[in-house]
């Protein structure tokens, strides 16, 4: 019995995260009348296609600017992500490995930065992005996230792991500074590479309010922010256009992710030279 | 065994204090440039930028004609809508954070055990974050849509009204902070989870020898021990308790009847819609150093002492 119920919780558990997912998944093979027509009575077909269809992904992969704004949102997940990977990786070498005045203080300056939301710093990065003339631009998109304090604190912990001898072996054997970065302490952060890269490029699929503000092209919107157009709360919403255009949209996220993440659990193993 | 950069700066500082305080920082400077350019230009600047346009009067156009001193602060202070959403957003962060705390902390506690059904179920409650919250705020807009959404079905299946979710203000707050919870749990759970395999098993054993119960257990060794995982899961979530702006923005727009006009709907709002940037950028300001009073009173109630070692 106690074990019953404990299956029972977390199959409940468990439903209250997926199944509003894989309702709109549902919702995303269904027709508009269809769905309305079954929305007044509860029955099995209030929350599944009792005609399934492809009909709005059809619908989707026609509207004129989709494929074009998605693009827009893979390419600003990959530059953004390169962006961070990199900048993160030279301040963090030079955070760990450098001795200079004011060190932790400028790490403590970066980590204090997460404090500062961008629902809140809204208008005034704007201004800053406006003043740059970057406004509708992809780079006024992207400049301002390639800096990252995760991504900072990420790389610069994985850094200290790696043991100082290594990059002393690798100094005496006449490495400069970049060849320490490249041959001693790169091949030992790998995962910890990968796992920055990973997390900026699918946290692109998060933006809502910046896009929003600082791209007024049609064309040059990000995917998420334009299915967003499509939805009308107080009138009635296009359900399955909404959700096949959704879903199209976030099948970039999945791909890549799905392809890196074995380089995320396999690179610790390889980390064990200590 | 010296490091080319670790080159000690010490003698050097008595000589000349100038040439010490910038000691280290040439070659390190190469490596920290992007990000310091980055810093400088896109967080450090527009807090710059929000305080030189807080002090100045603008036209629609956005140009500044006049200096205003502290006139904008005391307009967005006096002003009582103002007043309304700065107090929505510190309610949402009070109904937020202990909710999620708790259901986190329950979720860590039941999927403590690594067994393979528990990762499976751990990794369906933090996958919202996966879909992004643009999306994740679609799936609301459907779930809980006055005519064909799925919670209305069921309530009226069962016999209850069904809701205007987004016309009637408490369902419309109800739905915000909802989704808010919903999404974000599974980080508090992560938190968690790795504050409960930090905990020496030792211990627990040592008190269960000594005949405590599992509540005893849980009140006595196991909260306790948890404190730091406890402070940095609150900070997280008064963090995001103060990013609800996307549900608001994309569905109830402020409304109804100012149930979400949150603060940040606001600044966006005055900034956007009113063309307002002097009083825009003294309302960002003033939630900002709300949000970092609240968290450094969080971090000064919830500090811990103790370690391990």
């Amino acid at each position: 019995m106690n074990r019953f119920s404990s299956l029972t919780l977390r199959f409940l558990l468990a439903a209250i995260f997926v199944a509003p997912i894989l309702l709109a998944l549902a919702a995303s093979f269904r027709d508009n009348s269809e769905m309305y027509r079954h929305a007044g009575s509860l029955s099995f077909w209030t929350f599944l296609p009792s005609e399934p269809t492809l009909d709005a992904y059809r619908r989707a992969i026609a509207l004129p600017r989709l494929p074009m704004q998605l693009f827009n949102t893979v390419l600003l997940g990959f530059v953004m992500a390169t962006g961070t990977a990199v900048s993160s990786l030279l301040a963090g070498y030079a955070l760990s490995r450098f001795r200079f005045r004011g060190r932790e203080a400028l790490f403590l300056l970066m980590l204090f930065t997460l404090f500062i939301p961008v629902d809140v710093i809204l208008p005034p990065l704007f201004f800053v992005i406006r003043d740059l003339g970057l406004i509708d631009s992809f780079w006024g998109l992207a400049l301002p996230f390639i800096f990252s304090p995760v991504g900072v604190y990420l790389i610069r912990q994985a850094i200290e792991e790696v043991p100082r001898e290594l990059d002393h072996a690798a100094s005496l054997d006449g490495a400069g500074l970049w060849e320490v970065l490249r041959t001693a302490i790169l091949p030992n952060i790998r995962g910890a590479v990968i796992a920055c890269w990973l997390m900026h490029f699918v946290f692109v699929w998060e933006w809502y309010l910046w896009p929003l503000t600082a791209m007024r092209r049609d064309d040059g919107q990000l995917a998420q922010v334009a299915i967003a157009g499509l939805i009308d709360p107080l009138r009635s919403t296009d359900y399955a256009l909404v959700f096949a255009a959704a879903i199209l949209t976030i099948v970039p996220a999945f791909i890549v992710f799905a392809l890196l993440q074995r380089f995320l659990t396999s690179s610790q193993a390889t980390t064990g030279g200590k | 065994m010296p490091h080319p950069t670790a080159a000690s700066g010490r003698d050097i500082s008595r000589r000349n204090r100038s040439a010490a305080f910038l000691e280290g920082w040439g070659p390190a400077l190469v490596f920290l440039c992007p990000a310091l350019v980055m810093l400088c230009l896109f967080k450090l600047w527009p807090i710059a930028e929000a305080i030189h346009t807080s002090t100045g009067t603008f036209d629609p156009g956005g140009q500044r004609i006049d200096t205003a001193g502290f006139d904008n602060f005391g307009f967005a202070l006096s002003d009582s809508r103002f007043q309304w959403g700065l107090w929505l957003s510190l309610a949402a962060a009070i109904v937020k954070v202990p909710v999620q705390l708790a259901l986190g902390l329950a979720a860590a506690l039941m999927l403590r055990a690594n067994t393979g059904g528990n990762a499976l179920v751990r990794a369906m409650v933090i996958s919202p974050m996966f879909f992004g919250l643009p999306v994740t705020t679609f799936v609301f807009a459907y779930l809980f849509d006055a005519n064909v959404g799925a919670i209305n079905a069921i309530l009226s299946g069962i016999g209850l009204p069904r809701v205007a979710w987004l016309s009637t203000e408490a369902p419309a707050q109800l739905l915000v902070l909802g989704l808010s919870v919903w999404r974000d749990v599974g980080v508090t759970m992560l938190v968690f989870l790795a504050g409960l395999s930090a905990i020496p098993p030792q211990i627990a054993a040592a008190a269960r020898l000594d005949g405590a119960g599992p509540l005893a257990l849980f009140f006595t060794i196991t909260l306790p021990l948890l404190a730091r995982s406890f402070q940095f899961a609150v900070v997280l979530a008064t963090l995001a308790s103060f990013q609800i702006l996307v549900p608001v923005l994309m569905l109830t727009k402020g409304g109804p009847t100012g149930a979400t006009d949150l603060a940040s709907f606001q600044i966006y709002e005055t900034a956007f819609s009113y063309f307002d940037l002097g009083t825009a950028s003294s309302m960002s300001l003033l939630l900002l150093v709300g949000l970092i009073v609240v968290i450094a009173l969080e971090l000064r109630w919830l500090a811990v002492k103790w370690t391990y070692e």
